[in-house]
């Protein structure tokens, strides 16, 4: 069987025939189209108050748009992963460079670092909200301590393992410090810093939803929330779905942006 | 005709290479004794040459090469290129050397073009003179010289790595070197690629008169590219022999099927064949 599958990996590198790529992406389909359908056959089973299908979820977000609740939770809850994600990025990836360029720098951070991120950000919800209060600045703040750690960790471990023999290129050709920096650490770093970015935004996602949860008045987290507390099921699923979608979207679009750009390191994985 | 090129070879602006007492010595963490890699060489290279540099392998060819390149300092002694002492390629204004490596090390999110034009967007050269219209010349120029044409946007990852040698030997000379250090650039290829390449880089070097300096531990490597073989010992590395190649300058590949040239390969492998036997031993 060895041979067969020889040339079904040297079609699809060569763009040749794409038969067996679209196969493959069907089977996925059918199985996400599967999956929907047990989906609507349990709720068929269950009881309203504790479970509901894909179409009585449906449904209620039809409701939500059209009440224009949803679209106003949906704009406070993206402010606050905006913000915290963007303040995570701008301080992580530069703080995490430092780190691999400096080794002083690194045995001062290292130790925060590693507290921090072994600290579930869960427990630190009641604290930051105690602080900031119930309004935007708390959920940014979570968000913020959400992401940080996986970009920075990304970043100084991507720019401290790229390749030394590309430092040599850079040495033999005569780079100066700053030109090794900008022409070999940044780009050698990169696929591991958009991998940070991936992690980043899962982790702010789960940050707006603790801090929505700790006390807030509005976003999609307290959606979710308040209608629990009142079994308006189909208005939770409709919240945790919308979590859902915004989970996968930023992973995908991140991994399509690291495909684009590092296709080498697809080439290495297969 | 003889007589013009060696009329041109008198006019090269190339500058010689003096290796005066190197000696270079790591202080090892494990062991008590220091590890002597090179010992006492001493060598003159005339400007516009093509040198060859053989040894069995560990006996510190490549830390020789990358001391002349001012890569790595030596513990003792000095390097000079045209009565300059060299210094680290960053600390050079004016850096007329360029290093084709033994692994291609290209980038990998550089294109071939990219990967060409890397020597010339970074470095003292690049800050000082080569205007981004001159690049793109030069670029395009390597890309011919070197056989690459249609690959310009190739990323190293789709190339063999018969081709990635090109585009690392482009990428050296597009740089206008004066002086081309080769580290074993053609070991990792298979034979058939290996002849062709050792071919094009006579063709290609034959054309402009600059020194180089190549080192390799295939003998007739060695003796089908250059005009002096320099011969080192097992470690610690010292020189055994400077060799003057007596074939003709301009050969191709049916030269090795000759009875001088392998008269003479008889010969290198005699000089070799205690040293080999030494390092083989030791490892």
């Amino acid at each position: 069987m060895k041979p067969s599958e020889d040339i079904i990996r040297s079609r699809e590198k060569g763009g040749a025939g794409r038969g067996p790529r679209r196969r493959y992406t069907l089977l996925s389909i059918l199985s996400v189209v599967l999956g929907v359908l047990a989906w609507q056959v349990t709720a068929r089973f269950t009881n309203k108050l504790f479970f509901v299908g894909p179409r009585e979820t449906g449904a209620a977000f039809v409701e939500l748009l059209r009440s224009g609740d949803l679209q106003s939770d949906l704009w406070v809850s993206g402010l606050e992963l905006s913000y915290g994600f963007a303040l995570s990025v701008l301080i992580g990836v530069p703080l995490g460079l430092a780190m691999a360029i400096s080794r002083r720098t690194a045995a001062v951070l290292d130790p925060w670092t590693s507290i921090l991120y072994s600290t579930p950000r869960l427990a630190l919800g009641p604290l930051v909200v105690l602080w900031l209060g119930i309004g935007i600045s708390s959920k940014v703040l979570l968000v913020f301590l959400g992401a940080l750690f996986p970009i920075l960790i990304n970043t100084y471990v991507g720019a401290k393992n790229v390749d030394a023999q590309m430092k040599l290129v850079a040495d033999a050709f005569g780079a100066t410090r700053w030109e090794q920096f900008r022409s070999i650490l940044i780009p050698g770093a990169l696929p591991h810093i958009i991998s940070g970015l991936r992690l980043g935004a899962i982790q702010g996602i789960l940050g707006v939803i603790v801090g929505e949860f700790f006390g807030s008045r509005r976003g999609v987290g307290n959606m979710i929330f308040a209608a629990a507390e009142t079994f308006d099921t189909a208005k939770v699923f409709v919240g945790i779905a919308i979590f859902a979608i915004a989970g996968l979207v930023a992973s995908l679009a991140l991994k399509a942006v690291e495909r684009w750009y590092a296709p080498w390191r697809q080439n290495a994985l297969e | 005709m003889e007589a013009e090129r060696v009329g041109v070879a008198h006019m090269t602006n190339a500058p010689s290479v003096e290796v005066d007492g190197v000696w270079k010595i790591y202080q090892s963490t494990t062991h008590r004794e220091p590890l002597v890699a090179l010992q006492d060489i001493n060598v003159n290279i005339q400007g516009g040459r093509f040198i060859s540099i053989i040894g069995p392998s560990g006996c510190g060819k490549s830390t020789l090469l990358y001391l002349i390149h001012g890569l790595i300092p030596p513990t003792r002694g000095v390097v000079r290129m045209g009565a300059k002492a060299v210094q680290h390629p960053r600390d050079t204004a004016d850096l007329t050397r360029a290093m084709v490596f033994q692994d291609s090390m290209l980038l990998p999110w550089k294109t071939v073009s990219g990967n060409i034009a890397y020597g010339l967007e970074v470095g003292p050269r690049g800050r000082k003179t080569v205007p981004h219209g001159e690049i793109a010349k030069r670029v395009e120029h390597c890309l011919e010289l070197t056989g690459l044409n249609g690959f310009e946007r190739y990323y190293p990852y789709e190339l063999s790595g018969g081709m990635r040698q090109r585009v690392n030997l482009a990428r050296a000379l597009a740089t206008h070197p004066d002086v081309l250090l080769m580290d074993e650039p053609f070991s990792a290829l298979d034979a058939q690629t290996r002849e062709l390449m050792q071919e094009e880089l006579l063709r290609i070097c034959g054309a402009e008169s600059r020194t180089v300096i190549f080192i390799t531990h295939d003998l007739e490597e060695a003796l089908f590219l250059s005009e002096v073989i320099l011969v080192m010992s097992s470690r610690p590395g010292r020189l055994i022999e400077k060799f003057e190649n007596p074939l003709p300058r301009s050969r191709d590949l049916s030269i090795k099927a000759s009875n001088d040239f392998i008269k003479l390969k008889r010969y290198l492998w005699n000089l070799l064949e205690v040293e080999v036997r030494k390092s083989i031993a030791e490892s």
